[in-house]
């Protein structure tokens, strides 16, 4: 250094090395190009829950506090049920732990390079689970989902704790928000409605929306979601039929399952629940239409609040559990063993979308992992959209007015 | 070599005078201004600039002579000084009157820009909507085409927009789509802030615009554009319409508000005119129709 040598004694060291330790400092700055190469996937060491409790959480138990989200799965719930409900991975065997693992980094790949050896060509192409893509994917997953979603998608980032609802984890292979026609159960998403999930982010929750990202990202983001998942599911179905005994030989259980999950994943693409048209649309004068959609009102809010059937009236058997329009709706347990609560739909904010489809879809097939239920079976679809006539109206002051609904008298 | 220290000095603040005059020119400087009300601030910004600019150089340049001027004089004896009473009136009475003149003059704009007086009524031409800051996004509500054609007949139905939502009202994150509309005829565009958690503060550099939202509170924001940047896509079709921006003008949270702040960001999309506007509504309008043709592809 130049500059140094007219300095004397201590300021001289101060001086020699402040300007370096800055450039060291401005030089380090953030590494963005993704996950460093030796890094893994984290064995899966978090209780396996395998089923939802079948009562409520109690009231009293409510909400935790921030801050002790993981710790409180199934919280509420007594000792000897949350036994019957939970798996713990820890009572794995050694070596079956390691087969696991090694055969998961085989078809998985690692953070870095991530890959989906799932030994169906085709689905690899439609889902675009190619390294390129995932690789891409997982760069912007790190920039982007990580902090909340965690490294192998368990939704234990480091912000998770602070947020609830907590950050979806994909390892059970469940997504709420869905619009395929699938059995409850093995119901996929469509890429379509992670994107939209991306796009439009999740109103009422901590996930924000990523539409100014660029689509090519979006799609890889999605991508690497879905590998994730398939990743994740695996896991758990096989640590599941492992502990349980069902199962010994890991490839061969890993295979079983692999098939198993690569089929629904393939059945949610081509399954899209396509409501059928609008019966009000079929109506040619304004009138006409208004009378239809106050009829379809008054409809939808007997269908909402009846406790059960009247003669030839049904019951959707809504109130059950979003109780006073869900004002004061019981807590339930979710299949992530997490605390929940039924939407409040007074308050016009829909996590699964606020479109008149979206609503159609939920009341249509429910919500996978809660204990929302599909309505396929009992409703015709002209009743579907009675129920989504209104509930559209119930947030709006004036609107109720309008159609005569009295949130102050909570049907019974 | 005793002279060092008022060298470095000197020659670091000659490359900051050198680098600040240089940076219009190269374009390190204010992101373009395209609020009606934007040239005021700019106004207000540059005589700031100069007066502190006048009093750094001229201070800095104090201390620089003094440097020089008296270091390196070994054995000399310091001279110990009570205080000056003169100086020190007149370096207090120079900033109060500047101040005081800067305090002044700044009123007009400050009034145009946020009294709500001077703010466009809620009435049939001025655009309307909704933002909805949250952790870590805008969600933004317009009002859909049919409300907005409602209020050219009614303008008394546009003033409970704010307060009260349509099922039909289109909610959509993280974009500002306004037209540039007629000066005096429809170009002002009046906005509902509302925060659904923390403070945020909604900031349009473009438009010299900064407001906090503060939770409970709904606080109006007005605005309107000198230009736009939003043109047809060659691809764009009638039943996809698209467009590109010729300039990007972002949309950004001013105040942090967690550990997402940084990418709490939108954008500002300003159409040529109410029709294009209109064409990219009933495209979002499209997206929550009922058929739900686009959700069905």
């Amino acid at each position: 250094m130049i500059a140094c040598w007219p300095v004397r004694n201590a300021s001289r060291t101060l001086f020699c090395t402040a300007p370096w330790l800055l450039l060291a400092t401005l030089l380090t700055g953030c590494d963005l190009d993704g996950y460093p190469e030796d890094l893994r996937y984290p064995p899966r060491t978090d209780v396996l829950v395998v089923d939802k409790p079948k009562v409520d959480a109690p009231r009293e138990q409510g909400f935790e506090r921030p801050g002790e989200f993981p710790k409180v799965i199934l919280a509420g719930l007594p000792e000897k049920e949350k036994e019957q409900l939970t798996i713990d991975p820890a009572n794995l065997k050694d070596d079956q732990r390691n087969v696991l693992e090694d055969e998961l980094t085989k078809r998985f790949g690692t953070p870095a390079a991530p890959r989906a050896d799932i030994g169906d060509a085709a689905l690899v192409a439609q889902l675009k689970l190619d390294d390129d893509t995932l690789r891409r994917g997982s760069t912007v997953y790190r920039q982007q989902c990580l902090h909340c979603h965690g490294l192998s998608g368990d939704g234990r980032g480091a912000t998770a704790p602070w947020v609830n609802p907590h950050p979806r984890d994909y390892r059970q292979g469940v997504f709420k928000f869905t619009s395929s026609s699938q059995d409850e159960g093995r119901r996929k998403p469509r890429k379509e409605d992670l994107l939209r999930t991306l796009r439009e982010g999740i109103e009422g929750t901590s996930m924000p929306s990523f539409r100014l990202l660029p689509e090519d990202d979006l799609e890889a983001l999605a991508s690497y979601v879905i590998h994730l998942s398939m990743r994740g599911e695996i896991e758990f179905q096989v640590i599941r039929a492992l502990v349980k005994g069902e199962e010994s030989n890991v490839p061969e259980t890993i295979s079983a399952y692999l098939e198993l999950i690569r089929g629904n994943w393939q059945g949610a693409q081509t399954s899209l629940i396509k409501p059928p048209t609008y019966p009000g649309d079929t109506l040619k004068t304004e009138e006409e239409r208004d009378k239809y959609l106050r009829e379809s009102i008054a409809r939808g809010l007997g269908l909402f609040a009846r406790a059960q059937a009247e003669g030839n009236l049904k019951s959707a058997g809504c109130l059950g559990c979003h109780s006073d329009f869900g004002r004061q709706s019981a807590y339930k347990y979710d299949a992530w063993g997490t605390i929940v609560k039924p939407a409040d739909l007074t308050t016009g904010v829909y996590r699964g979308g606020r479109r008149p489809v979206d609503l159609y879809w939920r009341i249509h097939s429910g919500i996978n992992g809660v204990t929302m239920p599909a309505s396929s079976s009992s409703l015709t679809p002209e009743e579907v959209w009675d129920v989504v006539n209104f509930l559209q109206v119930l947030p709006y002051p004036k609107m109720r007015e309008k159609y005569g609904i009295k949130l102050e008298q909570p049907p019974k | 070599m005793q002279k060092f220290w008022s060298i470095l000095f000197g020659a670091t603040m000659l490359a900051a005078l050198l680098l600040f005059i240089v940076a219009p020119f190269v374009g390190w400087w204010l992101p373009k201004n395209v609020a009606t009300f934007g040239g005021g601030i700019d106004g207000l910004y540059y005589l700031i600039l100069a007066i502190t600019g006048f009093f750094f150089v001229l201070t800095e340049a104090i201390l620089v002579i003094a440097l020089w001027r008296f270091a390196g004089q070994p054995g000399k004896k310091s001279v110990y000084q009570h205080g000056n009473h003169q100086l020190e009136v007149i370096w207090t009475v120079v900033p109060g009157v500047i101040l005081l003149v800067l305090a002044i003059v700044q009123i007009k704009v400050w009034a145009d820009v946020k009294f709500i007086k001077n703010m466009p009524k809620p009435d049939g031409t001025t655009q309307q909507m909704e933002v909805l800051a949250k952790q870590w996004e805008w969600r933004v509500r317009y009002p859909s085409s049919a409300r907005m054609a409602e209020w050219a007949s009614n303008p008394k139905a546009a003033e409970d927009f704010g307060r009260n939502p349509h099922l039909d009202d289109i909610y959509l994150p993280n974009e500002i789509h306004i037209w540039k509309g007629d000066a005096d005829k429809d170009n002002k565009v009046l906005v509902h802030l509302k925060t659904g958690d923390v403070i945020h503060s909604f900031f349009l550099p473009n438009l010299r615009l900064k407001q906090d939202a503060l939770p409970g509170k709904t606080i109006p924001v007005w605005f309107a554009v000198t230009e736009y940047n939003l043109e047809a896509d060659p691809q764009s079709t009638e039943a996809e319409p698209r467009w590109k921006e010729k300039d990007i003008w972002e949309l950004a949270c001013a105040e942090f508000c967690g550990t997402r702040h940084s990418m709490m960001r939108g954008k500002l999309y300003v159409h040529k005119d109410k029709a294009d506007f209109l064409k990219w509504l009933k495209h979002a309008e499209a997206e929550q129709d009922r058929h739900a043709p686009l959700a069905s592809r």
